[in-house]
């Protein structure tokens, strides 16, 4: 498996967190906590921009003198978004590095083939990007920071339904994130009345999706909903706009959507996502965001990463130190870059802010809360 | 179903280009060199490389082709002519490694992302069919690369030698023709082809440093199909593997049998290249065998 050493700049500035940090987090043996990523392969920006969430929330930790003293030594792994590899880089960590928790970018596929290691090491994973309703089986090792997708696909569903959709087609990856949401938004719409008039969930890397946007084309619905992230979703758009498709794209998570073309989306997508990240913490982090990595507009997986971080941190700092239990109290009175949060028995993340956002102008505004 | 045909055309510009580059190197050295699909990858990336200093798309392609071109060659003196003695199976897995230092080289250069060219296009209507500006560009450039290459080995005395050496390698030097000179030209050249086949399909698709697992099946296919020391053969098996790849993946079968709609996921687009090689490769096999430029 290949070891990933992350950025310099990155790296450099973790160095200078740990040199600046107090004397006595020095003087003490680190925390180590592993984070599996996806940095190169597919999908590499938005675990990039976790990963950075994740460094600035070390770098505040250890700049108040670490936990009772001992810093955050993250130990960073590349997933290549392969599974085997998720494996590797789990079975490394939790055996090699001992780590007590591992901070994970999914998608939730490989998320959901490295949680029974976890839960048979007795060890956690904080969940920061994947999604799939089947992550909540995993009680007391995975937590999520981040909504699961029965909720935000529920809520896709009945938006869509409310700005007078009719009929929708499906335009999703094939993977459990996207069928998931997929499933859940279907079940929600349909239940306001929609009609859904295809289903087309397409396989993930493909060099182009001619043959699938041209099946949407021809069940000729009112509007599309969508889900997806990255270059692929990028290759979807690009096939849509040269295939001639003016239809409106109603998207869960559509700020991880890759636009294409600024003009011919422009309007033209919308949907709900994660929200709650207008907050002061989420502020404060994208300020520290924007002075350790430039001005490159952050991901929403950035305050993720930094949530993660954060409450593994609360957690080691509890009485008895860091457990499963400690981890489930950690939410409590908590205010993070993602707002509250509140986790159901099982450790998954329910009531989150739901944003409703569009595409215009070049970027994604906040229109509405859902 | 002309919209499958328009695809099919394009797909099969995409991957002839770099599929002849793979036919004109086993007639000459007889192995199937791996490390090519890279020189496609490596070809986009320098393609990108180019555009990024300002040039426009013809000079920083033919630039492409150029440096390609030269690291095909540098390749071939640092580990093909070293290993000349041995099977062409060690030589076919030498390229194997060949292949993966240069994907972690790229990505190490390039970073892991992603990246996409930034092109406008307009798009036309056939009837109900979709072409773009994009998808007649790569056509056209795909017919004048062949036009170009087949001039070359029909029509100069380079192209007489290159074909001679095919043939028969000692004959040929006994016959004053130098084989190492024109085995460096025969490795510039598919290097410079498989430049100019990487560009267009990160054109149409995007560039990535593991993007040759995409282009790997369907070129190695298309040779297959058409016989591995044929040009023309590397061309015909493109064809008919794009449009069986595109009819199995664009034809709602649903719709033909019943009122309900279904088609084959895409994603069984490599099993028809795992199938149509597997098919020749049992019916075919004294294909593979015969060398030659042809």
């Amino acid at each position: 498996m290949q070891r990933f050493i992350h950025s310099m700049v990155g790296a450099g500035a973790v160095a200078l967190a740990f040199l600046s940090s107090g004397a006595q987090a020095q003087s003490k043996e680190p925390i180590p906590i592993g984070v599996i990523a996806n940095l190169t392969g597919m999908d590499v920006k938005t675990s990039t921009d976790m990963v950075r969430g994740i460094q600035i929330a070390a770098d505040a930790v250890n700049k108040d003198g670490g936990v009772d003293g001992q810093p955050i030594k993250l130990i960073i792994e590349d997933a290549q978004y392969k599974t085997q590899e998720a494996l590797n880089a789990a079975t490394k960590l939790y055996d090699v590095d001992k780590v007590p928790a591992v901070i994970m970018f999914g998608g939730s596929s490989i998320e959901l083939a490295v949680a029974p290691i976890a839960k048979q090491k007795g060890k956690i994973i904080v969940n920061t990007s994947s999604s799939s309703a089947k992550l909540g089986d995993f009680p007391g090792t995975v937590y999520s920071v981040l909504p699961l997708d029965d909720i935000v696909g529920k809520a896709l569903g009945e938006w869509t339904a409310a700005q007078g959709v009719k009929s929708a087609a499906f335009v999703v990856p094939n993977n459990t994130f996207g069928t998931g949401l997929m499933d859940a938004a279907a079940t929600a719409f349909e239940a306001k009345g929609g009609k859904i008039v295809a289903k087309i969930a397409y396989s993930e890397g493909q060099p182009d999706y001619r043959a699938d946007i041209q099946q949407l084309v021809s069940s000729k619905p009112d509007a599309i909903m969508t889900t997806g992230y990255g270059d692929d979703s990028r290759t979807i758009f690009k096939d849509a706009r040269t295939l001639g498709l003016k239809q409106v794209w109603y998207a869960g998570y559509p700020s991880i959507l890759t636009v294409e073309n600024e003009a011919w989306m422009n309007g033209h997508l919308m949907g709900v996502d994660n929200g709650g990240l207008s907050g002061d913490v989420a502020k404060k982090v994208g300020a520290d965001y924007a002075a350790k990595f430039g001005k490159e507009e952050p991901l929403p997986h950035v305050f993720y990463g930094y949530d993660a971080l954060m409450l593994i941190a609360r957690a080691a700092a509890a009485p008895g130190g860091f457990s499963a239990t400690t981890m489930a109290k950690s939410i409590d009175g908590y205010q993070g870059a993602t707002g509250a949060i509140k986790w159901d028995v099982r450790g998954q993340r329910i009531d989150p802010p739901i944003d409703v956002i569009s595409y215009k102008d070049g970027k994604f505004v906040t229109t509405g809360q859902q | 179903m002309l919209q499958i045909l328009l695809n099919s055309i394009v797909y099969a510009s995409e991957i002839a280009v770099i599929a002849v580059g793979i036919s004109l190197a086993y007639s000459v050295v007889r192995f199937a060199n791996f490390a090519h699909i890279q020189y496609a990858v490596l070809g986009g990336y320098f393609t990108y490389a180019a555009r990024g200093l300002g040039l426009g798309f013809p000079v920083a392609t033919a630039i492409s082709a150029v440096l390609t071109g030269l690291v095909a060659i540098i390749v071939e003196r640092l580990v093909f002519h070293p290993l000349r003695g041995l099977r062409p199976e060690a030589k076919m897995i030498a390229s194997w490694g060949v292949a993966l230092a240069f994907r972690s080289g790229v990505a190490a250069v390039f970073g892991g992302a992603a990246r996409v060219f930034d092109v406008e296009t307009d798009t036309y209507l056939l009837g109900d069919a979709v072409i773009t500006s994009l998808d007649l560009a790569v056509v056209a450039t795909t017919i004048a690369a062949m036009v170009v290459l087949q001039l070359l080995l029909y029509r100069t005395r380079i192209g007489t030698g290159l074909r001679a050496l095919a043939d028969n390698r000692d004959l040929a030097a006994t016959r004053g023709i130098p084989p190492d000179r024109l085995t460096a030209l025969m490795w510039f050249l598919a290097g410079a082809f498989a430049a100019l086949g990487g560009t267009l399909f990160a054109l149409e698709t995007r560039l990535q440093p593991d993007m040759d697992l995409q282009i790997l099946l369907p070129v190695f296919a298309a040779v297959t199909i058409g016989g591995l020391s044929s040009i023309a053969g590397a061309v015909a098996g493109a064809c008919i593997l794009s449009l069986a790849q595109n009819i199995a993946i664009g034809v709602d079968f649903g719709a033909v049998l019943s009122s309900r709609s279904w088609f084959l996921p895409s994603q069984f687009r490599d099993t028809i290249a795992v199938a149509a090689m597997v098919l020749v490769l049992c019916f075919r096999p004294r294909q593979l065998r015969s060398g030659g430029v042809r």
